[in-house]
């Protein structure tokens, strides 16, 4: 049973991730796979349940990359799945996040933050503002920032996915994306508290 | 920021991602936490990264949640409210179909009349309208615009997709892909792929199908196949 006063909230966070991620991800498997746009929206929609079920049923136990990443995964599992029942095959590029070398581990992050030296309830409201603005990044930065310190790509990996001509301008750019997302958040800091 | 204030800074954001990874020896570690100590400008920008960190860590786990406290009904209905919306939106395309058949028809009109320049006229910018689209705005600047060039760029794409004005918008698209494909960083270095795009979308619109040729050949040596742009260009060409 379902607590229904969250209901609201809830559903307002997924339709959120909806919004987000539909016309993108519509577009990258169109441009990706040449699947026509409904396709396209058929392998959304049901990728979208599937994940749904996978959170549901347990199936999906930990997160090793960030839920968006996870989800487009299960996109183009669907795609290629299509693809091979009507007999067309692709090269799919290799796109696995270059994991265990690139994990932020919890306890290193953890010692970072315990140098924060403010209160419980500003931190935890430090945290919330975080998480909005992580919520909506603009591209690059979204893809830099979310590829990085969630989804576990190396820089030089990040520089091809991202069409950056070398490594260091990708890390220019992640650079000015950290000090874009500082800014912004200690002007709310200052505004809101 | 200067040169050497910039690398000072990639090393700090090196040593910090390294800290996190657990992939410091113990004697870089402890120099690190000392560091931590005694430089402030150091310490908060760990500090920020932490918080990055663990609010990105936080925001999937809320997605999560979200996920596991909704029921199924709720999700078809999610799904199907904005599967309405996208579909009203490609029903004014589709609403077209009768047309794209006339305009089929008139091709033919047109080639049989006119010869085969009217026909490439009608060919190359359809190629650009199919195609117009294949990177929306939204994907490109997302949320609000928060720069004078992110608003410029903004404003020229959606000219493009419009097919507005044209001829202004691919010439200051042409200047600014100069400046964007450059190989030293400047400000438009981060929107080059679809500074290109569009640049080339907007000259096969404006059937200037040489120029979107030449265009869409540089990116090609830049954005290799195997990524998503250097994958579209590829696709482009191949109906050029």
């Amino acid at each position: 049973m379902k607590i229904s006063i969250f209901k609201d909230m809830e559903s307002s966070l997924l339709e959120r991730f909806d919004a987000a991620q539909r016309k993108k991800t519509i577009a990258f498997l169109h441009s990706q796979f040449s699947i026509s746009e409904y396709d396209c929206e058929d392998i959304y929609q049901d990728s979208f349940l599937t994940l749904y079920e996978n959170i549901e049923s347990g199936k999906l136990k930990e997160l090793t990359s960030s839920i968006t990443t996870y989800f487009v995964s299960i996109c183009k599992n669907k795609a290629l799945e299509l693809l091979r029942k009507r007999g067309n095959h692709t090269n799919l590029e290799k796109d696995v996040p270059d994991q265990n070398d690139y994990i932020f581990l919890d306890d290193r992050v953890d010692y970072l933050l315990s140098l924060d030296t403010d209160n419980k309830e500003f931190i935890e409201k430090k945290e919330e503002l975080v998480r909005n603005i992580v919520r909506n990044l603009s591209s690059p930065c979204d893809e830099l920032l979310w590829g990085y310190y969630r989804d576990g790509y190396s820089m030089k990996r990040l520089a091809e996915k991202c069409n950056y001509p070398s490594e260091n301008t990708a890390k220019v750019t992640k650079h000015r994306c950290c000090e874009k997302f500082r800014v912004k958040y200690n002007e709310m800091i200052k505004s809101l508290f | 920021m200067d040169e050497s204030n910039i690398d000072k800074v990639l090393i700090d954001d090196e040593r910090i991602s390294l800290f996190m990874q657990g992939k410091m020896s113990a004697e870089e570690e402890a120099l690190f936490k000392e560091e931590l100590k005694s430089n402030a400008e150091l310490r908060q920008r760990a500090i920020f990264q932490a918080r990055l960190v663990k609010g990105m860590k936080q925001a999937d786990e809320e997605l999560v949640n979200a996920f596991k406290e909704t029921d199924k009904q709720t999700i078809v209905e999610i799904l199907n409210r904005s599967d309405k919306k996208s579909k009203n939106k490609a029903n004014n395309i589709r609403k077209f179909s009768p047309a794209r058949w006339m305009a089929y028809a008139a091709s033919i009109i047109i080639i049989v009349f006119v010869g085969y320049k009217g026909y490439d006229y009608y060919d190359t910018t359809s190629l650009g309208k199919q195609y117009a689209n294949a990177f929306p705005i939204e994907f490109i600047v997302r949320g609000d615009a928060d720069t004078d060039i992110e608003k410029e760029l903004t404003k020229l794409f959606d000219n493009v997709s419009k097919s507005e004005n044209l001829k202004e918008t691919t010439a200051r698209l042409a200047e600014l892909w100069e400046i964007a494909k450059q190989d030293t960083y400047n400000d438009y270095t981060d929107h080059a792929p679809y500074i290109g795009w569009n640049l080339a979308i907007g000259y096969l619109k404006d059937y200037e199908k040489n120029k979107a040729i030449r265009i869409l050949t540089e990116m090609q040596q830049i954005y290799p196949s195997g990524t998503l742009i250097g994958n579209t260009i590829g696709l482009l060409m191949k109906e050029l």
